[in-house]
Parts: structure tokens; C-alpha cells; sequence
């Protein structure tokens, strides 16, 4: 059962004109508050103060916080490498919450032997110990928001009479990004981010689709580099009529799209609802795709799947492949391709159904 | 059976640039059955897609507009046109082309209805039972003129 599009014309049309008027969609600029103003708490001796370098972070950056340990006694004092600021941290001491929630510390845990000399730094009386503390890839900052942060260390950390202390809190708007497992299993994480207020879950189908997206554009390409070019089943059931020109021409449209796929700042949005649509692009706005309502209900891989539907998008980028929709469906996609191999070699569902294959032609 | 539509286009011959560059797209239905066109793609449903081919004095101007991929259409897609009748639909070409350049600017329509079904066809029908249908607009011009 399809659903019309017609409620959404007016939303797209108004997309539009919003391209008229503003030259483009940002991603929403929804920074907070914030201010990393720099306060500090003492106890017997040893202060420790929190700083930020920005008050807000798109999901492509790191959030890193700044933490300086200063000796404020007049006793020289040993703390544990092992959880001061810098190359020797290895374990969460940081305090994490987001809108009073407290967030859960993904990063690794080590088994400790007991602390040898070497183990500690000494700071002598007014000396201060300074460096940087990663909190993405070790807190789960999945979800969009107002993220607080402290450091703290119990009174069990250390020997020698340190006792418990913290910092300050500093506060800031993190954009929400795929776990850390998850971007250890995806090719593309580093360069993929989200905005539209996709849900974990829908981070997590786009992650894998945009793997899946990988697969299928570097399987199309790899096909068309190494195949003695002629008109095989596969690119002429695509692609129409053999041609050496027309091969090259989407042998290059394949390598683009694979490239983008595998390092381009790519950004999808899932703001789009409608279910008549699974997903649209402004063609000179890369690489931002916009997924819709039919996009949650495709397969992972297959006709028209998510996958299928990412290299679909990814080809309508005028710096990637350029083509046009001259048709839709795969009924049609194969028409084109034997009345007009030209408007074919510039379709982006052709493109799509080259890559899925399905079912499998050679 | 294929049906033949006939089409047609116009554009104001003059336009002062940073002015709306309305279009209007028909399509005429000349035979004695009715029939039904998908508007996706066409004026008819609006700007939704790269339905002209723009050039500024022979220059391709590229669309800026929403490229989207849809899943089957609803009946509410259609435009029945009876015997006789017209279908008309008008869209505002410079909020997806930039005509901010003076110049001669050409506009095309891209020749293809995405489906067209005779009378009795019953709607809507899947992506995979369209039959699509290439009409041919003559192109249009127009000159567009500093402030
Ligand atoms: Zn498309």
C-alpha cells in the first residue's frame, strides 16, 4: 500500500525555496550554553580544573577535555600515572552525565598489577601536571545533548595520603554519533555523521547501510576494472549497448561513488518522514543524503534496499556521478537501457541496480 | 497502446534577473478516451526533481534542487486528463536554476512521463508495471536582464 506523496510536496517544495533563500541546508545549529569557565575544588592539597576548547561539537569531532592537576601544598605529591591527564590514562576518571543522566564509560578497563615507582609522577609543591583526556571513543555520547563532565579521583587511586578530589564541571552540546563499537566495525565512521535527529537505531541501519553502500560501489567497480570490457549480461541489462566509451564512463562513475563512500564527509539526515520516499539529495550539496520513511522499511541489501538506495543518492552528486532520475524501478531502468544506453549511463536507479545485481548476472 | 499527449510551455520572454521565472507546463490529452498521467517528475506536481534541461547562452545551469528516490505512488499521483481536456501546471524555475545571470536562458523539458495509463487502467500501478511515455515540448526562451 502506498501512501501519497501529496501532504509532502508542499514540505519539499518549501525545501526549495529554502535552497533559494538560504543557498542551502545547514546542519541545525542548535549550540547551547556553555561556558568552560575554569572553577576549581581543593582537598589536601591537590586541585583539579576541567577545560573545554569549544562550547559545542559536530559528531565528525573528537571531544577532548583538558585537565590540569595542580600542587597546591607545601608537600611534594606522588600520583598515579595511571590516572592523571596524559599519555599514562588509561582509565575512565571522568564523570560524565548528559540532562542528569549519567553516561556509561566504553572505553577499556586493564587489569592492574600492583603500582610500581615508575608508576607514579611526583609534582613538587606549586607544580602543575596538564593534558588532554579523550571523551569520545570512552563515554557513549550516541545520543545528542548537553553533555556534563568533571574529573574526580577517589581517595583509593592513590598512596601517600592524596585524598579524594575533583574538578569543576564544564558543560557542551555534543552532537550524538555512532558508539565507538559500533565505528570499530564500519569502514566509514570517521566521515560518516548524522543530523535530523536520527535515533541510535537509525544511526546504527545507516552505519551498516552505508557499509553495505561501500561493498556494492567497490564490488561495481572492481567488476568494471577487471572484466574484459563487452557486453556482458550484467552492464548491458544496466547500461544498454555495449560501448568502450560507455564502460568507462561508469567505470569512473563507480570509482567516484566508492571513494566518497570510503572517505568523504558524508552526512545523513533523518528529519524526512514521508513514506512514498525513501530518500532525496540536493545534487550540488554533497554529501548529504536525506533518508525518508521507505528507507526504514528496505531490506539491509538487495533491490532497492538501504544500501541500494545510499549508492542511488551518492551518484546524484554533481561532483560524484551526476545522473539524473530519467526513471524508476527496475521495469523501467531496463526499458532505458535498451531504448537510451545515454540516459542510462546517467540514471542513478540503473547505477543502484548495476551494483545490487540482484538477481546475480556476470 | 502508447497515447499521444501533446505538450507545451511557456516562459515570460523577459525577466529581470532576481525575478521569479514562472513556467508553465500543459499537457493536452487529444483523443477520445480519458487518461491518466504520474506527475512525479513533471510540472505538474511542482519542482521536485531535474525535469528542465537550463542552459544561460548555451552554458548547462545546473539544478540545486531535491533529487528524490520513491517508492510506488499512490492513485492521488495521477492526473486524469479527460477527452479533449488539459492538465496545467506552473513552477517557479529560478528557486532550483539560477537565472541570477543575465543572459539568454533556454529551458527543456527532459521528454519523459514516468507513466501513463489509458481510461481504464486501474491505479495505482507498482514502479515495476509504469509505462512510460516520451512527449516533446518545444523548448522555451528566455532573457533575462540586470536590475
Ligand atoms: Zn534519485
Amino acid at each position: 500500500m502506498s501512501k501519497s506523496l501529496r501532504g509532502n510536496f508542499k514540505w519539499l517544495v518549501g525545501a526549495v525555496v529554502g535552497v533559494s533563500l538560504l543557498g542551502g541546508c545547514g546542519a541545525p545549529a542548535d549550540a547551547t550554553d556553555t561556558t568552560p569557565a575554569a572553577g576549581e575544588q581543593t582537598t589536601n592539597g591537590v586541585t583539579a580544573t576541567v577545560a573545554l576548547a569549544k562550547a559545542s561539537l559536530s559528531a565528525r569531532e573528537d571531544v577532548t577535555v583538558t585537565v590540569t592537576l595542580t600542587n597546591t601544598s607545601s608537600q611534594p605529591v606522588s600520583l598515579l600515572k595511571w590516572y592523571t591527564p596524559g599519555e599514562g590514562l588509561k582509565e575512565g576518571r571522568l564523570t560524565v552525565t548528559r540532562d542528569g543522566q549519567a553516561v556509561q564509560y566504553i572505553g577499556p578497563h586493564f587489569k592492574r598489577v600492583a603500582p610500581r615507582p615508575e608508576d607514579y609522577v611526583t609534582l613538587a609543591p606549586g607544580e602543575s601536571l596538564s593534558g588532554p583526556v579523550a571523551v569520545s571513543g570512552r563515554y557513549d555520547l550516541s545520543e545528542t545533548g548537553s553533555y556534563a563532565i568533571r574529573y574526580a579521583q577517589e581517595a583509593h587511586d592513590n598512596v601517600g595520603g592524596v585524598s579524594a578530589f575533583a574538578s569543576n564541571e564544564v558543560s557542551v552540546w555534543v552532537e550524538g554519533r555512532s558508539s565507538a563499537l559500533e565505528s570499530d566495525r564500519v569502514v566509514t565512521a570517521e566521515s560518516l555523521s548524522y543530523s535530523g535527529a536520527c535515533t541510535t537505531s537509525q544511526q546504527s541501519a545507516i552505519s551498516t547501510a552505508v557499509s553495505g553502500a561501500l561493498t556494492y560501489s567497490t564490488n561495481a567497480y572492481n567488476y568494471l576494472n577487471t572484466t574484459t570490457p563487452s557486453g556482458t549480461a550484467r552492464y548491458t541489462t544496466w547500461f544498454g549497448a555495449y560501448t568502450s566509451s560507455g564502460w568507462s564512463t561508469v567505470k569512473s562513475h563507480y570509482l567516484n561513488i566508492k571513494n566518497a563512500f570510503s572517505s568523504a564527509a558524508i552526512v545523513v539526515d533523518c528529519s524526512c518522514t514521508d513514506s512514498g520516499t525513501y530518500a532525496y539529495v540536493y545534487p550540488g550539496s554533497p554529501y548529504k543524503i536525506y533518508v525518508c520513511g521507505a528507507f526504514w522499511s528496505a531490506p539491509q541489501t538487495g533491490t532497492d534496499s538501504k544500501a541500494g538506495t545510499l549508492v542511488h543518492e551518492m551518484s546524484h552528486f554533481t561532483v560524484v556521478a551526476g545522473t539524473n532520475d530519467y526513471a524508476y524501478g527496475q521495469s523501467a531502468a531496463k526499458s532505458l537501457a535498451k531504448s537510451n544506453p545515454t540516459n542510462a549511463r546517467a540514471n542513478a536507479d540503473n547505477h543502484e541496480y548495476f551494483a545490487e545485481n540482484n538477481p546475480a548476472q556476470n | 497502446m502508447p497515447v499521444s499527449l501533446r505538450c507545451t510551455m511557456s516562459v515570460p520572454s523577459r525577466v529581470t534577473a532576481g525575478q521569479p521565472v514562472e513556467v508553465t507546463f500543459r499537457l493536452e490529452n487529444p483523443t477520445s478516451q480519458p487518461v491518466h498521467v504520474l506527475r512525479w517528475n513533471t510540472p505538474l506536481e511542482g519542482l521536485m526533481g531535474n525535469l528542465f534541461q537550463v542552459t544561460r547562452d548555451g552554458m548547462d545551469v545546473p539544478y540545486q534542487g531535491p533529487m528524490l528516490k520513491r517508492a510506488d505512488p499512490g492513485a492521488t499521483d495521477y492526473t486524469t486528463i479527460s477527452p479533449a481536456g488539459s492538465a496545467e501546471g506552473k513552477v517557479e524555475a529560478s528557486l532550483a536554476y539560477n537565472f541570477r545571470e543575465p543572459g539568454t536562458y533556454r529551458i527543456a523539458f527532459r521528454d519523459t512521463l514516468l507513466d501513463v495509463a489509458p481510461g481504464p487502467t486501474a491505479l495505482p500501478r507498482t514502479r515495476e508495471g509504469f509505462q512510460s511515455q516520451a512527449v516533446t515540448c518545444a523548448p522555451v526562451e528566455t532573457q533575462v536582464t540586470k536590475p
